[in-house]
């Protein structure tokens, strides 16, 4: 093997999708995953749906699929290649131990999100004490697959992490801070706490996906 | 910062993979440094220089000069 034929900023597999389809397929699996999850957990919620169960409900899917894909992708590397953000197979394997722990922690917490969702501000299908019982768990379990998984990150790993709680931080800061500003000021309605974090996960998807694109960690074809 | 381990890595025929996996990090880290993306710490630096058995200062370039 060579050692001009894998940067992967310029590497091109002509089996590989090109960027717009896998963009395409990954909106009408988010959409039907979405979807699907709406139509499973809707009758669950309390009829009409509020605001912040709808957001919650979309935020849990989105980092379900996340997980899903990721973890599928990962232990089945020729499959995955050919839709993740990496080169090529072989990085999948190098990176095994961190996409794996990345996937289930994702996984549990769009579980997480989801239990606080049907439970409820007043108790819903899920009762407070379960939700509270799978949101605790959730939160052991991901420290403990950090905890496993993410202790070998190195330097350039641990720096894109940093630069992501930073901006997520930020970002929050900027819309719940300015939101509270206006409810307090009885120009908007205070969010909801499931509002809140809802958010937050949300917006550290949003900053993870703002440094990886300046970063320019994108794949190219 | 500009640098040179992209011409060093080619030259012994290794791939990203290969030299992140002599350097112990991830081949992301490698890309990141060749395509200047990012500059590596202190330490990885000396690793790759003690690598390619090259002073620091042929792998890293810089151009800037103390004022007189």
């Amino acid at each position: 093997m060579t050692g001009g034929e894998l940067n992967i900023a310029t590497i091109r597999d002509n089996r590989r999708p090109g960027r717009f389809v896998r963009a395409l397929i990954g909106a009408v699996v988010g959409y039907a995953g979405v979807s699907l999850l709406f139509r499973v957990a809707g009758p669950a919620l309390p009829s009409p749906i509020a605001p912040d169960a709808i957001v919650a409900l979309g935020v849990a899917c989105i980092y379900l699929l996340m997980g899903l894909f990721v973890g599928l992708g990962t232990l089945l590397p020729k499959a995955g290649a050919k839709v993740l953000n990496v080169a090529d197979a072989e990085e999948l394997r190098d990176e095994r131990k961190l996409l794996v722990m990345s996937a289930i922690c994702s996984i549990l917490l769009g579980v997480a999100l989801l239990a606080l969702a049907l439970a409820g501000a007043g108790g819903g299908v899920l009762s407070p004490t379960g939700a509270l019982a799978i949101t605790g768990g959730a939160l052991l379990l991901s420290t403990v697959a950090y905890w496993w998984g993410g202790r070998g990150q190195d330097e350039y790993r641990r720096l894109v992490n940093a630069e992501t709680s930073q901006v997520a931080l930020f970002l929050s800061f900027i819309l719940f801070g300015g939101w509270a500003v206006l409810a307090q000021l009885g120009y908007a309605t205070m969010f909801t706490p499931l509002g809140f974090l809802s958010g937050m996960l949300g917006l550290v998807l949003l900053a993870a996906f703002w440094i990886i694109f300046r970063r320019g960690m994108i794949v190219q074809d | 910062m500009e640098n040179r381990v992209k011409d060093f890595r080619e030259e012994q025929g290794w791939s990203q993979g290969e030299l992140a996996r002599r350097l112990g990090v991830s081949r992301q880290t490698v890309n990141a440094v060749e395509t200047d993306k990012y500059d590596p710490s202190l330490p990885l630096a000396l690793r790759m220089a003690k690598l390619f058995a090259v002073p620091v200062t042929a792998l890293f370039l810089d151009h800037w000069e103390p004022n007189a």
